[in-house]
């Protein structure tokens, strides 16, 4: 029986108060710490005053819903002490809701009240009911926990039953407004999983429908239905109209369908197998790399990534490569993005001679897109070609590229670029890190931009981490700590900000020997800001580090304790009264 | 006791009011309440002129662009480690003035030292109730409690800031009435902006580019000076350089009179369409400045510009 703690700062009875306030920030605010007031009357006022009192919550606006729906799902069960058929009348009123997302969640919930009851024939008996009122209600929208809650449910019930239920997602698959229509739809992959309880006439049928239905979100979701079909032995005994239904979806004259499809065409060619794949599928995923719509180019190039696993060697070398040289130039930068997250994975599959030829010079364009966002990306995969075709090669044109992006002009292309460092040090080592890279770094932790000097800080930390002091030592931190005679004093903060960032990465004798005297130079500097630093630096220092630092750093803060900045002079006597 | 004057519980409290309104929250009626009561407070000890060390960082006017006033914290780093100086129209014309003054009027006291705040033509009651300020504080606080809190601030705001005795600050420009900087000593602030005489001209005055002596602003209120006023006024007063705001300028900054005298403007794309830039400039202890151009800060619910599948829904 959980037991809540009360954090929020307010006795109990006035956020029970204000679950009526007039002000909608108030009773959001009590609804989301319904639990709270549930674990403080205890199970037994909660079942009989405080739920009776949420029904009266149900008119509320939807903002209010939205967090009751979720502060009903996280423990209540426990707390109405088990007694969870208390919980269903509530669930299901909050079926009827214009929300979707409410009444999704509410359903889910009641499935999950459905599995905790002990008594199977009460599980039947309330359901059904549930489902049938919900199903027989004046407004459309409550079909929707009708198709969520039939296949949860559909083998535990009576076989009576289970016709009756059949019948309820008939009449749902047929329903004049489309919107319903879209629910059986969304949800028959949940439906067909029970075949054969559901029987193959009725999944051929109600397939046959939707796939003639004219609106295109309808025709859309028999994509899943297949999956889910081709898990169970329907798919052993109807393999022929699978594949074919499959393929009036992959030639649908909506986009929507057809990009639905591509979607999830390597969840198909999981289902199918590979040998199937690549006899009916393959030439679509071709296709589609051509198609009109920029939506289709992008969606193919993005799934080259998992799909290439189904092709071999050959089939890449002449069918697929040449199809991506004119997605390489396509004038939509988003087709070109997908085409640099994903073609560096056929690297490892053609192997080196074959990535030199083919991929190196795709590659190479894409490196010098006038969209960084493009350069990035590929940035991100490169760990994939350097595999196959090693760092040396490769660096002659990455590092350009970097140094191209490195000065781009706007600092959000700078920021993201210098993340691009940790991906490489981590792939491939501090080879990576050459004189000119390292130059680069030392310019981002001197740029115009403050939020551009952090990131470089915070990459400098992480490179700390995966690289080892020691090497950092050596190449890197002497240089930073020479910020300390740059004029402008937004640049001599970086070395104090350097410190505090790796500090964990540190040693004591380091620490005596390289910042100490790091410190005591700068609490002499002439602007306030930088001593103020100082002072932070150095109590962070002494309480993580402890030891033999702390006396030493006692004394620069000592130092600053008659600063004619008042700031600075309270900071370091806080400081000092702290340890 | 901390040189911001406030309590150790009270320093808890601002620190976190900064962090919610870093976070785009807002204050709720009682804590504006108390923030504007404790800006007084401090405000009503700075003279008229205040004197402000460098190195620094001159931002001109915000206009309510909260999401830009946190993308200029980006470029030119946060207090209280940057110093910094506003010279003055936090409100009006943007949508967020409620934010962008609470989080500078929190910054200033919590960092009262390293943050100088002016007083820009549209921190007037007049003003703003017209172009936008008033009906936001009814739109977010439901009453005008809120926006009277405020406006009583306003008054308090010093009016000039000279930096290291060289560079002279404020947010519109030069008044006819003022030959010497001692003069502005004398005025009394705590007030509504007057529609003329010094107060005013100080707050609404622009520099007139090319013909000399006053002219006839087509405002309505403060004056056109030229640059042989520009000249006498730095001479005179023994000074380097003017710094003003109020204009808006497409490369966010723009230099007239030879250099003598500078405009900054900090709201980008102001009004969200004028496609200008904005600036920042840093000022060093050798009072070498550095201008930092920057663009809006991506909005984060701006409608993607590449076509993706949308969601289905009748």
């Amino acid at each position: 029986m959980p037991k809540i703690e009360n954090t929020t700062g307010m006795p109990i009875n006035l956020i029970i108060d204000e679950l009526k306030s007039d002000d909608i920030r108030k009773r959001i605010h009590s609804v989301k710490h319904l639990d709270l007031i549930a674990s403080t009357i205890g199970p037994e006022r909660t079942k009989n005053e405080l739920i009776p009192f949420i029904q009266e919550l149900l008119d509320d606006d939807d903002e209010v819903l939205i967090e009751l729906v979720e502060s009903l799902s996280k423990n209540f069960i426990e707390l109405v002490g088990g007694q969870v058929q208390v919980l269903l009348p509530t669930f299901e009123a909050l079926c009827r809701v214009e929300d979707a997302q409410v009444r999704e969640k509410a359903a889910n919930q009641l499935k999950k009240c459905f599995t905790m009851l002990p008594d199977q024939k009460k599980v039947e008996e309330l359901s059904m009911g549930i489902i049938k009122r919900l199903n027989d209600s004046d407004y459309y929208l409550a079909k929707n926990a009708v198709v969520i809650l039939v296949p949860s449910i559909i083998n535990q019930v009576s076989q009576n039953n289970q016709n009756e239920l059949i019948n309820i997602i008939l009449k749902i698959s047929q329903d004049q407004i489309p919107q319903v229509r879209k629910f059986s739809s969304m949800y028959f992959q949940d439906f067909v999983k029970h075949f054969p309880i559901v029987n193959e006439a009725f999944i051929q049928n109600t397939l046959n429908s939707f796939i003639k239905d004219e609106q295109d979100f309808i025709r859309m979701y028999i994509v899943d239905a297949l999956i889910a079909s081709s898990k169970t032995a329907f798919f052993q005994k109807q393999q022929t109209f699978v594949l074919n239904m499959f393929k009036q979806l992959a030639e649908d004259q909506s986009w929507r369908v057809r990009f639905y499809f591509c979607d999830k065409l390597a969840d198909i060619g999981d289902s199918v197998g590979k040998e199937s794949y690549r006899k009916n599928f393959q030439n679509y995923h071709l296709k589609f790399l051509q198609d009109n719509e920029p939506e289709m180019k992008s969606i193919a190039a993005l799934k080259i990534e998992k799909l290439c696993s189904f092709m071999d060697a050959e089939e890449i070398m002449n069918k697929l490569i040449p199809l991506l040289k004119s997605i390489q130039s396509d004038q939509n930068s988003f087709v070109r993005n997908s085409l640099a997250s994903s073609v560096l994975s056929l690297s490892p599959i053609i192997g080196k001679k074959n990535s030199s030829e083919q991929i190196l010079p795709i590659f190479l364009t894409l490196l010098k897109d006038q969209d960084s966002e493009v350069r990035i990306t590929l940035f991100k995969k490169l760990s994939l070609i350097t595999s196959v075709l090693g760092v040396d090669s490769l660096s002659q044109s990455v590092i350009p590229a970097l140094t191209e992006l490195a000065q781009d002009k706007n600092w959000r292309i700078r920021a993201s670029t210098i993340e691009v460092l940790s991906f490489f040090a981590r792939a491939i080592g501090p080879e990576f890190l050459s004189d000119k890279v390292l130059k680069l770094l030392l310019d981002w932790l001197g740029d115009k931009v403050y939020a551009v000097r952090q990131t470089a800080i915070q990459q400098t930390a992480l490179l700390i981490q995966i690289l080892g002091i020691q090497w950092a030592d050596k190449n890197l931190l002497t240089k930073i700590w020479g910020f300390q005679s740059i004029q402008n004093y937004l640049q001599r903060l970086t070395v104090l900000f350097t410190i505090t960032q790796i500090a964990s990465s540190l040693n004591n004798d380091y620490i005596l020997k390289t910042i100490l005297p790091l410190l005591q130079q700068m609490s002499k500097d002439s602007v306030a800001n930088i001593r103020s630093n100082v002072c932070k630096t150095s109590i962070l220092l002494a309480k993580e580090k402890g030891g033999n630092v702390v006396e030493p750093l006692k004394k620069v803060l000592q130092s600053l304790c008659d600063d004619q900045d008042a700031e600075v002079k309270y900071q370091a006597k806080s400081a000092l009264e702290s340890l | 006791m901390n040189p911001s004057k406030l309590s150790n519980s009270e320093l808890g409290n601002f620190d976190k009011y900064i962090e919610d309104l870093y976070n785009g929250l807002l204050l709720s009626e009682n804590d504006v309440k108390l923030m504007c009561q404790k800006a007084k407070e401090i405000l009503v000890d700075e003279p008229n002129i205040v004197a402000v060390r460098a190195p620094l960082t001159i931002c001109g006017d915000i206009h309510g662009q909260f999401h830009d006033l946190i993308e200029l914290f980006r470029i030119g780093g946060r207090l209280p480690e940057t110093n910094y100086l506003f010279l003055g129209d936090y409100v009006d014309r943007g949508s967020q003035s409620v934010e962008t003054f609470s989080l500078i009027l929190c910054l200033k006291i919590r960092y009262k030292d390293r943050l100088t705040v002016l007083r820009g033509n549209h921190e007037n009651r007049e003003i703003n109730k017209i172009y936008g300020f008033y009906d936001e504080c009814q739109r977010k606080y439901g009453n005008e409690i809120v926006w009277k809190h405020f406006t009583d601030v306003f008054g308090y705001l010093p009016l000039v800031a000279i930096v290291e005795n060289s560079i002279f600050c404020t947010h519109g420009g030069l008044s006819p009435a003022i030959e010497t900087v001692d003069q502005i000593k004398q005025l009394n602030r705590i007030q509504d902006i007057p529609h003329d005489g010094a107060i005013c001209d100080l707050l609404w005055s622009d520099p007139e580019e090319t013909k000399m002596g006053w002219g006839v602003s087509p405002r309505g209120a403060g004056w056109t000076w030229g640059q042989d006023i520009t000249d006498k006024f730095l001479h005179q007063n023994k000074l380097k350089l003017i710094a003003r705001a109020h204009q808006l300028v497409m490369e966010g900054f723009q230099h007239v009179h030879q250099r003598k005298t500078v405009t900054i403007f900090s709201a980008p794309n102001y009004c969200y369409r004028c496609g200008n830039q904005a600036c920042i400039v840093e000022v060093d202890d050798q009072l070498k400045m550095s201008f930092s151009q920057y663009e809006p800060a991506p909005r984060d619910n701006e409608p993607q510009t590449t076509r993706r599948v949308p969601e289905y829904f009748l």
